[in-house]
C-alpha cells in the first residue's frame, strides 16, 4: 500500500462510526508515525515516558480534526503529525517553563485558548461529566467530542430513531447543567 | 439547546461571518447572554475534554496492544530462529545413528569380492597352480580354490593368491583359515596390503571377533589414502561401542 493510500485509509478509518475500524486506524497510525514522533521528542530533551503522552495527544488531535472537518485532507500526514507533536511538545515545555513562548508560536498548529474559562471551572465540568451515567457520558461525548450526527448515534447505540437520541441528549445535558450550576453555586 | 439556538450555532461554528460578528457584539453588551454563553461554552469544552481524555486512553490501549503483538512476533521469531539453530546444530552434530546389527548382517552388507590386478611371477614352481586358482576365482569356485590351496606352499605364496585364498576361505565359512592366508601379504606389497587389511577385518567380523576387526579398521578410518577408507568409515559405526 502506497504512502497516500495508507494516510487516506487512516483518515477514513478515524472518521468511521465503528470502533473496530477506528482502532485499526489508530494501530496503523502507531505503525506508521510513532517512530517519527518518538525521534522528535527524544531529540528535543524528552524522555521515553513523554513520547507516549505526546503520541496520544497527536492522534487525539488528528482524530478531532478529521471528525470535525469531514472533507479535510492533507498532502503529507507525517509532516502534519510531526507538526502537532512539535506544538504539543513545545507547549508542554513552555508549561514547565523550559522554553520561551515565541518558540512555541512558530508552529502552525494551534489550539483555541479559553481565557475566560478557569482551570477550576474546567475541572468541575470534567468531574461532573465523569459522574454521569455511562449512557449519558456516551451520548454527550459521541455528540460533542466524536462529532457524530444524531442518526449516527442512534445507529451506533441501537436507539429507535434520532428523536430518542435528541431527547436522551437533552436530558443528559440538562442533568449536567443542573449539577454544574449547583456545584458552581456552592463554591 | 437545539441547533437553531444562536449560542449553540456560535459554539459549533455554524454561523455565517456576519451572523458571528453580530452575535459577538451582542455578547459584549448583554451580561446575561454572556453568562449563559460562558456556561454553555464551559460545558461544551468540558465534555469535549472528557471525551479527549477517554480517547487518549483508547489510543494508549491500542498502542499497548500493538506493542504486545510486536513483542509476541519478536518472541515467536526468536523462538523460530532458536529452533532452526537447534535443528541445524542437531543435524550437523548429531551422533550417527548406530543400528544394532549382528556380525553376519554387517558382513553380508559390506563384503564384496576384490577385483585384483593380474601379476605374473617367474621362476616359481606354483605358477601352474596359481593360474588354476585364478581361473577358479574368475568362476567363483571357492571350493576348488580351497582344494587347490592345499597344495600351495604358504611360505612362497604371492600376495594376489593369498588374497584370493583368504577370500575363498571366508566365503567357505572358514574365516580363521582366511586370516592365515591374508597374513601372508606384507606391507611392502603395496597393491595388495590395503585389500589384505580390509578382508582380514571382514574375516574377524565373520568369526564374531568384532574387537579385533575394530582394531584393524580404526586406522583405516584415519587414513584417507587407504583403498578401503570409505568402506571403513561406513562400517566403523557398527563396530564402535
Amino acid at each position: 500500500m502506497g504512502k497516500h493510500n495508507i494516510q487516506d485509509a487512516i483518515i477514513e478509518g478515524l472518521r468511521a462510526s465503528d470502533d473496530r475500524i477506528v482502532n485499526e486506524a489508530i494501530s496503523a497510525c502507531y505503525k506508521q508515525y510513532f517512530s517519527a514522533v518518538r525521534r522528535f521528542v527524544l531529540n528535543n530533551k524528552g524522555a521515553q515516558r513523554d513520547v507516549d503522552d505526546i503520541f496520544q495527544e497527536v492522534v487525539t488531535t488528528l482524530y478531532q480534526k478529521v471528525r470535525k472537518e469531514r472533507e479535510w485532507t492533507v498532502e503529507n500526514l507525517s509532516n502534519y503529525l510531526t507538526g502537532i507533536a512539535k506544538f504539543k511538545w513545545f507547549g508542554k515545555i513552555r508549561k514547565d517553563q523550559r522554553l520561551p513562548l515565541a518558540d512555541v508560536e512558530h508552529y502552525e498548529v494551534k489550539e483555541e485558548i479559553l481565557e475566560d474559562v478557569t482551570d477550576e471551572q474546567w475541572e468541575l465540568v470534567e468531574s461532573v461529566v465523569s459522574k454521569l451515567s455511562a449512557a449519558c457520558q456516551q451520548i454527550l461525548t459521541l455528540f460533542y467530542f466524536d462529532k457524530m450526527s444524531m442518526a449516527e448515534i442512534a445507529s451506533k447505540l441501537n436507539y429507535n430513531g434520532i428523536d430518542v437520541v435528541k431527547t436522551k441528549k437533552y436530558k443528559c445535558l440538562s442533568n449536567l447543567k443542573e449539577k454544574v450550576k449547583a456545584q458552581w453555586a456552592n463554591r | 439547546m437545539n441547533e437553531n439556538n444562536p449560542i449553540y450555532r456560535h459554539l459549533h461554528d455554524l454561523m455565517s461571518p456576519q451572523e458571528k460578528v453580530d452575535f459577538e457584539k451582542k455578547l459584549e453588551h448583554d451580561p446575561e447572554l454572556k453568562t449563559q454563553w460562558t456556561m454553555e461554552r464551559t460545558l461544551y469544552h468540558g465534555i469535549e475534554s472528557f471525551g479527549r481524555q477517554k480517547f487518549k486512553e483508547k489510543v494508549s490501549a491500542v498502542v499497548q496492544r500493538e506493542r504486545r503483538r510486536q513483542l509476541l512476533k519478536r518472541i515467536l521469531f526468536g523462538v523460530g530462529v532458536l529452533l532452526l539453530a537447534v535443528a541445524a546444530i542437531y543435524w550437523f552434530a548429531k551422533p550417527e545413528k548406530v543400528q544394532q546389527r549382528t556380525p553376519d548382517q554387517i558382513f553380508a552388507q559390506h563384503f564384496n569380492l576384490p577385483v585384483l590386478g593380474s601379476t605374473q611371477r617367474n621362476n616359481t614352481d606354483d605358477l601352474i597352480l596359481e593360474d588354476q586358482i585364478k581361473g577358479a576365482y574368475q568362476t567363483k569356485d571357492f571350493e576348488k580354490i580351497i582344494s587347490l590351496s592345499n597344495n600351495l606352499s604358504l611360505d612362497n605364496i604371492s600376495p594376489e593368491i593369498a588374497i584370493i585364498c583368504g577370500v575363498a576361505s571366508i566365503e567357505s565359512e572358514n574365516p580363521k583359515k582366511g586370516i592365515e592366508f591374508l597374513a601372508k601379504v606384507e606391507k611392502a606389497d603395496v597393491a595388495y596390503y590395503d585389500h589384505a587389511q580390509w578382508y582380514t577385518a571382514m574375516a574377524y567380523i565373520k568369526s564374531g571377533e568384532l574387537d579385533a576387526a575394530r582394531d584393524i579398521i580404526e586406522p583405516m578410518v584415519s587414513d584417507v589414502n587407504h583403498d578401503h577408507h570409505m568402506d571403513a568409515r561406513e562400517i566403523i559405526k557398527f563396530l564402535r561401542k
